[in-house]
């Protein structure tokens, strides 16, 4: 009996592999997707939210080991 | 650099002195969707004597100055408002700008047919529109204007296929 596995295998397309993969427009499109089912409110709260997070971010210090 | 900004607080002070504005540049893409920080409101302002006026009174109310590159406190006025073409001020919620034209010498009235309505924590907003950002900011043609354009178009591109 031949395993079902490899039947499926077989069924899967040809194309790269996704380590070569990139996609073929330079913007990472989930990003506009995801603000743009924001309402207007939640997507200025967003750009309020990182602009918060750069300013704690400014405060960090690195801290020295040993 | 500081760079603490109040979004909806700006916003709400010109709007609860009645100024009449259209909201530009990077705040104004944000709002159409398209996800970008800044680090400042940019507004251009009808340039009525009334308006200047309610204008003035917003800007008396956040402690407005302008940005002076030796740290003069200067302080807006009428006679600034009516002339100045440009106004770069520092406020108790961030920095503010003022424009009287943006991209191919578009004032007040041509923007405002070419924006929306948007409706924000209980504000109504005249926000222009992702086309005529994108027009200004290739008509601008300034480094940080190039910069974000591609992303720019592609909302748009998006937001078009919806």
């Amino acid at each position: 009996m031949k395993r079902e596995t490899a039947k499926t295998e077989a069924s899967v397309p040809e194309g790269p592999i996704p380590e070569d993969w990139e996609p073929e427009t330079d913007h990472d499109d989930s990003l506009i997707r995801w603000m743009l089912d924001l309402s207007p409110a939640k997507r200025l709260a967003a750009a309020q939210g990182f602009v918060d997070s750069v300013r704690i971010w400014r405060t960090a210090r690195r801290v020295e080991s040993g | 650099m500081d760079d603490e900004i109040r979004f909806v607080d700006i916003l709400g002070v010109l709007v609860r002195h009645r100024v009449e504005f259209v909201v530009v540049g990077g705040v104004a893409a944000i709002l159409e969707g398209v996800p970008i920080a800044t680090f400042d409101v940019d507004v251009v302002p009808c340039r009525t004597t009334d308006n200047n006026a309610r204008l003035l009174a917003a800007l008396v109310e956040v402690n407005a100055q302008y940005r002076d590159p030796i740290g003069r406190r200067i302080l807006p006025d009428l006679e600034k408002l009516e002339s100045f073409r440009l106004h770069l001020l520092n406020t108790d919620f961030g920095k503010l700008d003022l424009l009287t034209k943006i991209g191919d010498g578009l004032t007040y009235d041509e923007l405002l047919t070419r924006s929306s309505e948007y409706e924000l924590d209980g504000m109504k907003l005249r926000v222009l529109n992702l086309e005529v950002i994108i027009e200004a900011k290739e008509i601008a043609d300034r480094p940080k204007d190039r910069a974000v354009l591609p992303i720019l178009r592609r909302t748009l591109e998006l937001k078009r296929a919806r």
